[in-house]
């Protein structure tokens, strides 16, 4: 079986498992319910601020990191295999576990994406932040970039927890509020020392949300896709970070015989 | 009661033995640090020093009330998933009682995130929030913590009959974040979500809480009190008798497990 066949079975199981996570029912009124309350509260923070700009930035970071929240959840999907006993099968196949486990969350990219949007475009009128056709087009494109660069530490999240099962939310949400605290989500990354803003700067997140917050405010494109570019080129040593995990977990697991036995 | 008694401290003992058995379930204690340092980030980069005790107090509710909802349907999803799930619904003992015990030593708990949160601040900010009112603090937190119990108790009773529990109680937390007023009062949140929130204990709670930090002499604190009371067995009196309720309906059914 080649490997595009390989990531097409792995993208058909993704899907499948969305549509096992989310009816349309939950998705729009327990999911898109909580997002957006999510960014409603962390918005209205400016208001008790009684500072509009702070509000406004409030509003742009949560909206976008809601992408990145999505992608974590990479993390707990990562480990659905065992769950559902194919761990072992995807070991023993020719085709092996490391692009299997790469790919089969993809569809939180997919999700992220659309629920941030929703978030951003739905609630910025509310909230003082105009957009307009062109803004909110590049806002989407920037935001779905976010979720791409950022589901490769959710990989790394997600290689281990398949060591340590029952710690699959922790590691992501713990990943997920440092980013949150530091990467510029809520203030400015200069509001930290300079070790908390290099620290900061090596999470794909900041650097796309940085790109959606030039891109709305008529930055210059060079600026936008200097950021961008940094969001690929972090992620990037991510991923290699990731499948060089996966790829260990595989041998390790194979070699000890633990491969079924988590924690 | 009498009889519920026993059920409700064995509930409350088997808890406190799944926290040692699966730290994953404490999990919202080991966020609670993370919010309030990125709050307070928030009230320290905007100047209001005077703010920073919303921003410790947030993250403390936050964790309790999210532990509760959070934990109340992961007891029914791990409960139906282990087959242990008809098994107590074959005892005497009230659905409602069982979860009360379990919920309300999560609750007992959480509230370690307050010591947490108030560490953050004077650790990691400088802040040290003062408590100007302890009586009133005490008083609220013991109200505050029943409140939590009780909405455990019915978000677990919806859970018996619902099939994707856990997509739900994921998307509960922010909602009850903001009408609960945990880190902005209600009173700044459009009029209609206001009164809305109004009929929720915690929007009650977190400003009587934010008012016992503050040097000001608390007003009306009695009736307030009472608000957060009432409105706490209230939700009490509910999850009961939906737990009756539905429990009487998928025994009749017979989807305990499959529900």
């Amino acid at each position: 079986m080649n490997a595009i066949a390989v990531l097409r079975q792995t993208m058909w199981s993704g899907w499948t498992d969305l549509r096992i996570v989310y009816t349309p029912t939950t998705w729009a009124f327990g999911w898109m319910v909580r997002v957006l309350c999510q960014v409603v509260f962390y918005s209205t923070l400016g208001a008790l601020l009684g500072d509009p700009e702070r509000t406004r930035f409030l509003l742009v970071g949560a909206a976008v990191f809601i992408a990145v929240n999505e992608t974590m959840m990479a993390s707990a999907s990562t480990t659905w295999e065992r769950g559902s006993g194919t761990l072992s099968l995807l070991a023993a196949a020719p085709a092996g576990m490391v692009v299997v486990l790469a790919a089969r969350s993809w569809f939180w990219i997919a999700s992220g994406t659309l629920s941030a949007s929703i978030a951003l475009l739905a609630l910025a009128p509310f909230f003082g932040v105009r957009l307009g056709f062109g803004d909110s087009l590049a806002a989407v494109a920037l935001i779905l970039l976010t979720a791409l660069t950022n589901y490769a530490v959710g990989l790394c999240c997600g290689s281990l927890s398949l060591r340590f099962h029952r710690l699959r939310n922790v590691f992501s949400n713990i990943t997920l509020l440092t980013m949150t605290a530091v990467c510029g989500v809520m203030v400015p990354t200069s509001f930290w020392p300079i070790g908390v803003q290099w620290f900061a700067a090596v999470f794909p997140a900041a650097h796309g949300l940085e790109a959606v917050r030039l891109a709305i405010t008529d930055a210059a494109p060079t600026a936008v896709l200097a950021e961008a570019a940094l969001a690929v080129g972090t992620s990037a040593a991510w991923l290699a970070l990731a499948a060089a995990s996966l790829w260990w977990f595989q041998t390790n697991a194979r070699r000890t015989g633990s491969i079924d036995f988590g924690d | 009661m009498r009889n519920s008694s026993p059920a409700f401290w064995a509930a409350a003992r088997f808890q406190l033995g799944e926290f040692r058995r699966d730290p994953g379930t404490l999990l919202m204690l080991v966020t609670a640090p993370f919010f309030a340092v990125i709050l307070l980030s928030v009230t320290e980069h905007g100047g209001r020093a005077d703010l920073a005790p919303y921003a410790i107090l947030a993250p403390a509710v936050m964790a309790s009330i999210g532990m509760a909802v959070m934990e109340a349907g992961e007891t029914i999803f791990r409960d139906r998933t282990a087959g242990v799930l008809e098994a107590i619904l074959t005892t005497p003992a009230p659905l409602a009682i069982v979860l009360l015990g379990r919920i309300a030593a999560i609750t007992v708990v959480s509230l370690a995130g307050i010591a947490e949160c108030w560490l953050v601040g004077a650790l990691g900010f400088g802040v040290v929030v003062d408590v100007a009112h302890p009586l009133v603090f005490a008083l609220t937190l013991a109200a505050t913590a029943a409140g939590i119990a009780a909405t455990g108790v019915l978000m677990a009773a919806v859970f018996v009959v619902g099939r994707n529990v856990r997509s739900f109680q994921n998307s509960l937390t922010f909602p009850l974040y903001l009408l609960g007023g945990a880190m902005v009062p209600v009173a700044m949140l459009p009029s209609g979500f206001e009164a809305l929130s109004r009929v929720f204990f915690l929007s009650w709670a977190t400003d009587l809480l934010r008012d016992s930090l503050a040097p000001d002499p608390v007003a009306a604190f009695w009736p307030r009190l009472a608000a957060v009371l009432g409105l706490a067995a209230a939700t009490f009196a509910a999850g009961s008798w939906l737990s009756h309720r539905l429990v009487r309906r998928v025994r009749r059914n017979g989807t305990v497990g499959f529900a």
